[in-house]
């Protein structure tokens, strides 16, 4: 599984990507570092507002326009951090394919499916005809599992399940090297989700893809995942490999939100959770993000932001894996 | 249900609506003080002149046995002869609706044509300076008389700059064969480019007035729709696919946005003849509106009545017209 020795097709150097709201800046992502590799799959997981899917939307540039951006952001080799509109263009579907959460409000309702590929691949090469561009749309339909046929139809028509067939099609349409896909199967249900995301990663084998999976679904990322970076706060806690994080996590978050997994052992009904809700984005505490909820606390918790630690080949952010820190 | 039947039940159901139109409105003009005989014949007439033309006029007869005659007539397709004129009323209906539906057609294309373009890319630009413009000019226009701002426009345009006539239709004779009666179109069929430019010369300030006293109503509704439709992930997604913003705004937003006003729009239509009829007053535009102006002070009643039903019928027409547009943009309509 581990696979270290990959050529790196995005990166993520000190990454921070601040929005602005009416009166103050947010500071959803705020310092990550990530590597992805060729044919690997990174899970991103968190909680809601951990900025796992402004990091997402980042890498294709798609947040309002006044959002700022720092430090690297490599794909392919090119930081696209200070790309305007018209360069990004190009990056967009074509180098990076990105999934949505719903598909019901991420297709187009009342434009034919056919005409939404034909539009995709019109943009990145100029002058294809409607006919050439059918063909295309056919084998890839095909290898999504929906009859072609169904191209002259309008994505009301098709269900929950189907539609994000099509997403994903209209995604990898391109080929891209990398599909960033956004709590991609939350809004289908459970027997559907299990079929997307066979479908994801059959398709990345064959297309030799890596995918960024954003979800908060822990059960999801262990179905797909190769390494797994837990998001907290607008930081990277911890990254690993996912047996490493299932089996060993080291950040008291990660080792939290694993137990807050609902089961269904009948003698063990009880729901579990971590108490307190993550801290303000606008202003975040100068030391440890988590420290307000974290039941290892120390005094420098709340003082110094803890450093990346490496351990175990993998990264954790937490003073108690600093040398020196003798509580654990 | 196919097309054509779904049609066919529009009209049926649109049949009550007339029915009541017609009913207040032969009944309201009773009620209304004025005399349409003394209107005629003024106050100074004898006595029994005036009644005599009140028998000729039927006036003397119960006000009921008045309705039910006149009920008989329209529905015979007869809408009685104006009183002043001597004239049956179709005749003149049909003379001057031309002037008026090429007035209202004109007023529709600046109207949707302001609307559509400086709605979408004021949504696109939402809280700059071209949206904050945008929404002064929605309050401003949406709020001043439609009248009061064609009396600026002929003060501007015709008295100060010489520009443009104050009013009319044309100046004497056309120089081109009327078959249509939109003198746009006929000078187009007969190759009279002069003649074109001196219709279009007529007919700026009117419809200018009357396109954007309406494209306010169109403008914020399509500003606002559109800024809806941007938040959502389908437009999201369709940047994601690298697509241009031309393709991103007017081919999935506003296409999107487009649906809630379809509904609303045929209702806008009816403003806009309302609008006709106080524009065409202002600019002594000879069509439909003007027509029941002076149709209204001379206390005609066939022709009022006649007119009202008219713009029902028209209205009727229109939204049908509309629905089946709405019908081929969003695929989800069923008939």
């Amino acid at each position: 599984m581990a696979k270290n020795e990959g050529e790196a097709v995005l990166r993520a150097e000190n990454l921070k990507i601040h929005y602005k709201t009416k009166k103050s800046y947010v500071k959803a992502v705020d310092g990550i570092d990530l590597t992805l590799r060729k044919g690997e799959t990174i899970g991103i997981v968190g909680e809601s507002g951990c900025g796992k899917s402004t990091f997402g939307q980042g890498i294709l540039k798609l947040l309002p326009q006044k959002t700022k951006y720092y430090g690297k952001l490599l794909v392919r080799d090119v930081d696209v951090t200070p790309l305007r509109e018209n360069d990004m263009r190009k990056v967009r579907g074509k180098v990076v394919g990105m999934i949505f959460q719903d598909p019901m409000t991420s297709l187009n309702p009342i434009t034919k499916v056919e005409k939404l590929f034909y539009e995709t691949l019109e943009e990145h090469n100029p002058g294809i005809s409607f006919n050439e561009s059918r063909e295309v749309t056919a084998q890839i339909l095909q290898k999504v599992g929906i009859e072609p046929r169904r191209m002259r139809e309008y994505p009301f028509q098709f269900s929950g399940g189907m539609r994000q067939r099509v997403m994903i099609a209209l995604a990898l349409v391109l080929n891209p090297d990398i599909i960033v896909a956004d709590e991609p199967t939350t809004s289908l249900d459970v027997i559907v989700q299990a079929q997307i995301l066979n479908l994801l990663d059959e398709l990345r084998q064959s297309y030799n893809a890596s995918i960024i999976l954003i979800t908060h679904d822990l059960g999801v990322v262990a179905e797909m995942a190769d390494r797994i970076a837990v998001m907290y706060a607008g930081h990277i806690v911890e990254q690993n490999e996912k047996e490493k994080i299932y089996y060993e996590p080291k950040h008291p978050y990660t080792k939290l939100l694993l137990k807050s997994i609902p089961n269904t052992n009948p003698k063990d009904l009880e729901l579990t959770f971590i108490p307190g809700s993550p801290p303000s984005l606008v202003n975040p505490p100068i030391g440890c993000r988590f420290a307000s909820r974290c039941p290892y606390k120390m005094s420098i918790c709340d003082e110094k932001e803890p450093p990346v630690v490496e351990i175990d080949g993998g990264m954790v952010k937490c003073w108690l894996y600093t040398q020196g820190s003798d509580n654990q | 249900m196919s097309l054509r039947s779904y049609i066919l039940t529009r009209i049926i159901l649109a049949l009550p609506m007339i029915f009541i139109l017609l009913v207040v409105i032969f009944f309201l003009l009773r009620i209304i003080p004025g005399d349409p005989v003394l209107a005629i014949l003024g106050g100074k007439a004898p006595l029994e002149v005036i009644e005599q033309k009140r028998h000729e006029m039927g006036l003397d007869k119960p006000i009921m046995v008045q309705f039910f005659d006149y009920l008989k007539d329209v529905f015979t397709g007869n809408l009685g002869t104006s009183t002043l004129t001597n004239r049956p009323v179709i005749e003149e209906l049909k003379d001057r609706f031309p002037a008026t539906l090429e007035l209202t057609i004109f007023a529709f294309i600046i109207a949707l044509l302001i609307g559509l373009f400086w709605g979408a890319e004021s949504a696109w630009r939402k809280d700059e300076p071209l949206d904050i413009g945008a929404r002064v000019y929605s309050v401003l226009l949406y709020s001043v008389p439609v009248f009061w701002f064609g009396l600026i426009l002929q003060l501007i345009f015709a008295s100060y700059l010489r520009w443009l006539p104050v009013g009319g239709r044309i100046p004497a004779v056309t120089s081109f064969e009327v078959r249509t009666g939109l003198y746009v179109l006929d000078a187009i069929m007969s190759g009279d480019w002069k003649g074109l430019l001196d219709v279009l010369r007529y007919l700026a300030l009117p419809s200018i007035t009357l396109g954007m006293v309406t494209s306010s109503i169109f403008l914020r509704m399509v500003r606002n729709n559109t800024v809806l439709i941007l938040s959502k992930d389908l437009v999201k997604a369709a940047r994601a696919r690298g697509l241009k913003k031309r393709v991103v705004l007017y081919g999935h937003a506003v296409k999107n946005a487009f649906v809630p006003i379809f509904t609303i729009i045929g209702m806008q239509f009816a403003s806009l003849l309302a609008g006709a009829i106080l524009t065409e007053t202002t600019f002594s535009w000879p069509g439909i509106g003007s027509y029941l102006v002076m149709k209204i002070r001379y206390r005609d009643f066939p022709a009022i009545q006649g007119t009202i039903i008219f713009f029902g019928l028209f209205i009727v027409v229109i939204s049908i017209i509309i629905d089946i547009v709405n019908a081929l943009v969003d695929p989800r309509v069923r008939y």
